[in-house]
């Protein structure tokens, strides 16, 4: 199919958005575009926010996520494609890992393109009946046979996707033979490795029979006031260039995290039993940069950029060469399973990356498979004979292979730890390091105490980016007092305080999501606040916006996340965490972290409460929906059953 | 004369140049806009800035049939008279680097102008991958890294150690 879209523009955008929407119905091979709603923007902004919403629309309650009915929506946000720094986009559907709300986000450049083809979102529908990739150029839309690409690992995808079409220039966003094999924490990769790895997309996408979104945009985005909007962006310049950590995130990226984290005793080690791990310096974000990193590189548009690309020289892996790896995955193939090879983890992330892997899911079964190795639970012949001791790296890149593949004992784990933990039983449960489904991450909840709530309430399982509450990090109790009304809300071991934390830094988060920039520099550097951020999107828009209007929206796409998970049977009993973080305090290696538990139920209720959600089940009620301008989303779930405290 | 030098080595391929440039050429973003653009090649993870190299016999003057590229008395930047230019691309084909293209909206061809002077791709950079540099400077600072890289022998034998910056 091969057909050119009408444009369709919204109304009411003085700049930044590209004001449109194309769908793809992939059942009935047809593609169309509508224009972009300018209440819904203004009232979710964009990329995640408007996502959220759609799938609220769109995907009832009950749809199988792997059917043709659920939707796979590609978001960019308003800063996309401008100078805005370190871009970022969005992929959403129905999670076929978790069950509830799927959204992965990814950085590179996939999402600017999407803004110069001229498209805010791009919604797939249906599925093809065969394998096929869709191409995006400008305003037309061709489908093609994607026979010759299905099986392809991801660089090879990238490769001759570019050469088929005969433009170097195309963005390409793939999946590889891991979600074609059905593999549900499967991936989709953009610019190689740049992963919208989290809740399964890539096996939504799989379903879908799509193999690759391709774009090329040779179109432009607008500032409505530029002048006013390069005044925001030398204010951004600056606070980014004087930052106190510019020089180390250029240098380490977010692995220096691994020594940070350790040095605390929070650094999540031999599958959260301990928050130390005495090799961390042989595998660290130091060592890397010191011997095998040869250059940064940076998502569009970034002033900080803060990937590297590493070269292995020597060793068994001599010759292995990629962009990252970042903590996450550094940690989960080094600390999370004791393995002290480095060269050897990077050979383990650059497998994920290549079969098209979520590597937080993947360090969770390789730890948790080590673990259930020790204690029994699983024996030597159900894990195809592999001696899965700790920190046996061989063993573990053997794992790695049959799980990408979904081989052997790989069939057992490709749902994930909860799904395989449920089929092995034995108590098995217990160790399975995840919440609503998905795997948690590399940081020690009982060491940081707020990012334990994020991952406790966050909206798409157990995740550290919904919430990204550094804030306790600061451990200045005058600073908690201030900003939180409590002083141990800045104070990393302590509880109290860190429902409010939690629901701040959660709207902020939404708010990078949805203007689709960098958490990295405009959170954790804290180099673009609600006002600033107000300040500047009303520059790029047109929209004469402040800070309090941007918060309540936050706050909606919050709620409206919430109110999708209700829908699928989420409450309060789902928003826990495993039985570890909660009975068994740190050891004493932990040092200033030793001895602490995540106190769980007094956090939740402190949660609630900020949320203005009952405690009981939570779940915000009519009158909070209302009061956030969504009466139609109450009067939906009413009308799906379920009865609003 | 100064000359846009790139730096293979050290550009991370984010292509904030390609924002600077459209944005002070065009008043908008878009990477078709810019006259700076990062070719990359992803699975070897190269990423090159490319853009006018200044060529003292330019093919792309030398080429186009309506004499529409001279060269700026005041940067030595190429220029394309826009009312001359009839956007038959012959100077996208002659360019050897890949470094002109056509504007994408009115068609004619659009080429680096080293901005009068102060090319805001250098500006804003933040790897110094992008030099703005007089060619005997830089000639004179490589000269000097080569005398660097072949000192040591020397030195050595001079009882000068570890010096060589």
């Amino acid at each position: 199919m091969k057909t050119r879209v009408p444009p369709a523009k919204g109304e009411g955008f003085g700049g930044g958005y590209a004001g449109s929407v194309l769908r793809i119905d992939l059942s009935d091979m047809k593609a169309w575009a509508a224009p972009l709603e300018a209440d819904y923007a203004r009232a979710y902004i964009g990329a995640r926010g408007l996502n959220m919403r759609r799938l609220l629309d769109e995907v009832p309650r009950g749809t199988e996520p792997l059917s043709p009915d659920n939707k796979l929506i590609f978001g960019a946000g308003p800063v996309n494609g401008t100078i805005v720094p370190g871009c970022r986009f969005n992929v959403s559907a129905k999670s076929p890992q978790t069950g509830i709300l799927g959204d992965s986000n990814a950085g590179g450049h996939f999402g600017a393109e999407l803004k110069y083809a001229g498209y805010d979102q791009v919604i797939l529908e249906g599925r093809a009946d065969r394998p096929v990739y869709i191409i995006i150029n400008d305003d037309e839309v061709e489908v093609r046979d994607a026979a010759h690409l299905w099986g392809k690992d991801v660089p090879a995808t990238h490769d001759l996707i570019r050469n088929e079409l005969r433009d170097p220039g195309v963005q390409v966003a793939c999946i590889g033979p891991a979600a074609e094999r059905g593999v549900l924490f499967s991936g989709i990769f953009s610019n190689i490795v740049r992963a919208n790895a989290r809740t399964g997309m890539g096996a939504v996408m799989a379903s879908k029979n799509v193999k690759a979104l391709v774009v090329r945009g040779t179109g432009s985005v607008r500032a409505h006031e530029l002048d006013r909007f390069m005044d925001g962006i030398a204010r951004l310049d600056r606070a980014i260039a004087s930052h106190v950590d510019y020089q180390s995130r250029l240098m380490f990226g977010t692995t220096r995290l691994v020594t940070g984290l350790n040095e605390l005793g929070m650094l999540c080690t031999k599958h959260f039993r301990t928050g130390y791990f005495e090799a961390a310096r042989r595998v660290s974000g130091e060592r890397l940069h010191e011997e095998f990193n040869v250059k940064n590189k940076g998502c569009f548009a970034c002033t900080i950029p803060c990937s590297r690309y590493h070269v292995v020289r020597e060793g068994p892996f001599a010759g292995l060469h990629s962009e990252g790896p970042e903590f996450e995955s550094l940690a989960g193939f080094t600390s999370r399973c004791c393995n002290d090879d480095l060269p050897l983890a990077l050979k383990a992330v650059d497998m994920c990356n290549r079969y098209g892997v979520d590597t937080i899911t993947v360090s969770e079964l390789v730890s948790f498979c080590m673990e259930c190795y020790e204690l029994g639970i699983l024996s030597r012949s159900e894990l195809d004979g592999l001696d899965l001791t700790w920190g046996n790296g061989p063993a573990m890149l053997e794992l790695i292979e049959k799980i990408c593949m979904k081989e052997g004992v790989g069939e057992l784990l490709s749902g994930g730890v909860r799904k395989a933990a449920e089929q092995i039983g034995r108590g098995a449960e217990k160790y399975a390091m995840q919440i609503k489904g998905l795997e948690i991450f590399q940081g020690e909840a009982r060491g940081i105490k707020a990012y334990g709530l994020g991952l406790v309430v966050a909206s798409r399982g157990a995740d550290h980016l919904r919430a990204e509450p550094f804030f306790e990090l600061l451990n200045d109790p005058e600073l908690g007092k201030q900003r939180f009304g409590v002083p141990e809300s800045a104070m990393r071991l302590e509880w109290k305080g860190k429902g409010k934390v939690v629901k701040f830094f959660e709207e902020w988060c939404a708010l990078a999501d949805s203007i689709a920039m960098c958490k990295n520099t405009m959170i954790c550097m804290e180099t673009l606040p609600f006002k600033e951020s107000a300040e500047l999107l009303s520059a790029l828009v047109g929209w004469d916006i402040d800070e309090r209007e941007l918060q309540t929206s936050c706050e909606r796409i919050i709620n409206v996340e919430r109110a999708f998970n209700m829908r699928e049977g989420m409450s309060r009993k789902d928003d826990t965490i495993p039985e570890r973080f909660r009975e068994e305090p740190l050891p004493a290696e932990c040092r200033t972290s030793a001895g602490s538990v995540f106190e769980l139920e007094p956090m939740l209720d402190e949660y609630y409460e900020a949320r203005g959600w009952d405690s009981a089940t939570g779940w915000p009620g009519r009158e909070k929906f209302e009061s956030l301008g969504l009466r139609d989303v109450a009067d939906s779930l009413e009308k799906d059953g379920i009865r609003l405290p | 004369m100064k000359r846009l030098y790139v730096s293979i080595e050290r550009c991370s391929g984010c292509r904030a140049c390609e924002m600077a440039c459209s944005v002070a050429h065009e008043g908008k973003f878009g990477t078709s806009l810019s006259r700076i653009r990062v070719a990359k090649l992803e699975t070897s993870g190269i990423d090159a800035p490319v853009v006018c190299r200044q060529c003292s016999n330019a093919p792309c003057a030398k080429v186009c049939p309506v004499g529409a590229i001279s060269v700026s008395q005041n940067t030595g930047a190429k220029t394309v008279d826009p009312v001359l230019c009839i956007g038959c691309g012959a100077c996208v084909e002659a360019c050897p680097f890949g470094a002109m293209s056509l504007h994408p909206e009115d068609g004619r061809a659009i080429v680096c102008d080293l901005c009068d002077g102060n090319p805001r791709c250098v500006e804003r950079c933040p790897l110094d991958a992008l030099r703005y540099e007089d060619a005997l400077s830089r000639a004179a600072n490589k000269g000097a890294a080569t005398a660097r890289a072949m000192s040591g022998p020397v030195l050595k034998k001079w009882g000068i150690g570890g010096e060589g910056r």
